[in-house]
């Protein structure tokens, strides 16, 4: 998903100061107070990011978040009652099980955590516009502007903390002249920093940890014996920009008040429009009316916006009542007319309205950019085209079945035969073709399979009975399965291929588990 | 009147040898085949079958012509459609006939309660004979079934379409015959018993019966062709394909 970047340098100021030999005093780096001394910058820094974003909650036992790095696990995140037995972040998790053996394990989730930072990001708006995310654990704002607004920078440190408190998430704010110098500071969870002067005297006891740089980078400069920020600021740039990399000595300059461009945070647009209608309305063909001339509204916007849209939430309005909300998932986002009007139309005839309908309000979800499909001009059955119309089929389809109701099948290497088919719920999404093994290596398998199986009864002589209580007639078999006992449900069944009296074929088993009983699992269609 | 125009009018039966003007596709059954007018299924319009019993091999009898039209379709598609199947289509036994599964669409509205769908009947623990039950389908299911079946003949370009409905009226037959020749798609309904009583538009209309280990295959309408009776082997498990024995006819 593009955003469009806008950017809000920090000052155009002087260029930074030419490379000067031998090492410098501490306060050089003053000389680059070109700075517009009128930026405020906020970082709102989450370290336990990771794991209240999977949502753990609090009485949970000691669990960690842990992320695949070179071929181990390492703890990235661990709840109280893991620091408690000494599992800390950094550790690699087998280390971790020899410190504390019931831990709960949890992955990584990005994308949790995205939502999490953009959530957080959409509701500090109202604090700044000037939002922007600093994946993956931090917020950074500029507050000058606002600071007016809201009578000084504590009333805005409480409502954050109070909002952040309120969703569970610990975060360490600092304020300081400059995006990265802030950043910097909340991750070392140190005092504010309000005037520039100060600046370079506070960060000049922070260690190398916080500037978040690669471990060969630090590594290399911890042998050089620079051990904190200010060591490095001592450093000729010279030979930092040589020896470590250009782009650390861009990032002290940074810090210190040089450009630095941040992208600022939008949130995603949503459009909506209503209809009011001056009587109350009960036919249907008006709703309808009315409904399309919506519709005809939204892809006018859509298409002057250059944007598709994948669900749409119709709202009617009932003077007594709370709004019927009916809504529309398309398999696919979409920017044509007649598509949506199809489906709404298809979902008026099936919505029942309790009262007479005095608006109509259309209100999307999040819109995309616009993707064209490629349509082959005179092949009727393009792939593409044939997708789009199964896609199409399928959104139709969900009109009057739900979601849950519509799948593609899929076969599962598994030994217990109810398990070794699954569920596919977006059968749209799988491209390549199943490989057909016609080898006469695999078992054969009847073509229908019950649900579960059906205990069938049996006779005098504990032959299995079918239908008409006729015994069946065992053709070929017994084919042992016996799987599943490292899961507690193990299953150790004989199956047989069995005749009824009218001719079908059966296929059933016998259960040498727990009773000895035949059932029925599947017929050879 | 021009001579052509008076021995194509549809009014005036041919005998056999006459090409249907459907598109067919080879059922993998020879003698089926040569019954068949066109030499195999009606690949665009409804074809009804009646069963009395499931297992009897009423989806091994269409497989080999399923898997042609995977293989013959355009990449991309050759679709098959299931609306509302009495039980689970296995993925692994279709995957082994040779089906390709990332073209398989199921629809089918699971059981709530137990009340809406129970293909087959067992009552305390006692089993009786799996009847295709399609009773206690409740009406609105039924019309959503069909519904669907319609919605997937006249949208889905897809190249098959199977269903299994308790009961449909003439004028929802007549419905799936349009949409099935508009879509260009292969209609298959399965019936119950019931059904045989029934006057239908269908292309072709055939009940499924075992005796003696074999299946047969009872004509009771082809349009273009003469009714009978084909007996027909089916895949067994140490055969490579289907073999027929000769048919025979009344």
């Amino acid at each position: 998903m593009t955003q469009p970047l806008r950017l809000f340098p920090l000052f155009s100021g002087e260029p930074p100061i030419a490379l000067l030999p031998g090492s410098l005093p501490l306060g050089s780096h003053l000389g680059l107070q070109g700075a517009r001394r009128n930026q405020l910058w906020l970082a709102v820094h989450m370290p336990v990011l990771p794991l209240e974003a999977l949502s753990v909650p609090d009485a949970a036992p000691a669990t960690v978040v842990v992320e695949p790095r070179k071929g181990h696990l390492w703890i990235i995140a661990a709840n109280e009652k893991a620091l408690a037995q000494g599992v800390a972040p950094g550790l690699k998790l087998s280390a971790a099980f020899a410190l504390s053996r019931t831990l709960t394990v949890l992955g990584r989730s990005p994308q949790a955590e995205h939502l999490k930072l953009t959530s957080i990001a959409q509701w500090a708006r109202r604090v700044t516009p000037s939002v922007s995310l600093e994946p993956p654990r931090a917020l950074l704002l500029e507050v000058r502007g606002s600071l007016k607004l809201w009578g000084g920078i504590d009333p805005i440190k409480g409502v954050l903390k109070e909002e952040l408190q309120h969703r569970r998430i610990t975060a360490h704010l600092c304020v300081a002249p400059t995006a990265l110098a802030a950043l910097w500071l909340s991750r070392h969870q140190q005092e504010d920093v309000l005037s520039h002067d100060e600046l370079v005297g506070r960060l000049g006891s922070l260690p190398l940890g916080v500037a978040g740089w690669s471990d060969s980078a630090q590594q290399l400069l911890r042998k050089m014996g620079v051990k904190t920020i200010g060591d490095c600021l001592r450093l000729p740039r010279g030979g930092l920009a040589r020896r470590v990399g250009l782009q650390y000595l861009q990032d002290l300059d940074r810090l210190l008040g040089q450009h630095d461009l941040r992208s600022e945070f939008e949130p995603a647009q949503r459009l909506s429009s209503t209809l009011e209608f001056q009587d109350e309305v009960t036919e249907p063909e008006i709703l309808a009316n009315a409904g399309q001339e919506l519709i005809r509204k939204l892809v006018r916007a859509l298409q002057k916006r250059q944007a598709q849209v994948e669900n749409l939430e119709f709202g009617f309005h009932h003077l007594r009542k709370p709004k019927t909300i009916e809504r529309i998932n398309l398999v696919a986002p979409t920017y044509e007319a007649e598509r949506i009007s199809r489906l709404f139309l298809g979902k008026l005839e099936t919505v029942s309205l309790p009262d007479p309908v005095i608006a109509l309000s259309l209100t999307t979800g999040s819109i995309e950019p616009m993707i064209g499909l490629n349509t082959v001009l005179f092949q009727n059955r393009a792939p593409a085209a044939v997708r789009a119309s199964m896609g199409e089929l399928i959104e139709r389809l969900r009109l009057r079945f739900r979601a849950e109701d519509i799948y593609g099948v899929a076969p599962v290497e598994e030994h217990r035969p109810e398990r070794a088919w699954s569920k596919s719920p977006d059968p749209l999404r799988r491209d390549e073709p199943s490989s057909a093994s016609n080898a006469p290596q695999s078992p054969m398998r009847p073509l229908w399979i019950l649900p579960s199986p059906v205990r069938l009864s049996s006779t005098a002589e504990g032959w299995p009975q079918y239908g008409d209580r006729s015994a069946l007639r065992l053709e070929s078999g017994p084919e042992r399965i016996e799987a599943g006992w490292w899961q507690g449900r193990d299953i150790s069944r004989d199956y047989y291929i069995a005749f009824g009296s009218k001719g079908e074929k059966l296929w059933i088993y016998r259960d040498r588990c727990s009773d000895r009983g035949w059932f029925l699992h599947g017929l050879f269609g | 009147m021009d001579i052509e125009k008076l021995i194509n009018h549809p009014h005036i039966w041919r005998g056999r040898g006459r090409h249907p003007s459907w598109s067919t596709c080879s059922t993998g059954f020879e003698a089926l085949d040569q019954h068949l007018p066109g030499g195999g299924w009606p690949a665009t319009g409804l074809t009804e079958i009646v069963v009395d019993q499931y297992g009897i091999g009423e989806l091994s009898l269409l497989m080999p012509a399923l898997v042609r039209v995977g293989q013959h379709s355009e990449q991309g598609g050759g679709w098959i459609v299931w609306v509302d199947p009495p039980f689970i289509p296995y993925a692994p036994a279709l995957r082994r006939q040779g089906i390709d599964l990332s073209r398989v669409l199921l629809v089918h509205k699971a059981a709530t309660q137990g009340r809406d769908r129970p293909a087959y009947r067992s009552c305390r623990g006692s089993w009786d004979s799996l009847d295709h039950d399609f009773l206690s389908a409740l009406p609105g299911r039924r019309h959503d079934s069909l519904w669907a079946m319609e919605q997937a003949l006249r949208f889905g370009s897809c190249s098959v379409v199977l269903a299994w409905v308790q009961s449909a009226d003439e004028t929802a037959l007549r419905r799936l015959q349009l949409a099935a020749e508009e879509g260009q798609c292969w209609a298959v309904l399965f019936r119950p018993l019931e059904a045989l009583n029934q006057r239908s538009p269908a292309v072709l209309r055939i009940r499924l019966m075992r005796a003696n280990g074999l299946t047969h295959v009872k004509i009771l309408k082809c349009r273009g062709g003469r009714p009978g009776v084909i007996p027909v082997q089916l895949q067994d498990q140490n055969e490579a394909e289907g073999r027929c024995l000769g048919g025979s006819e009344w």
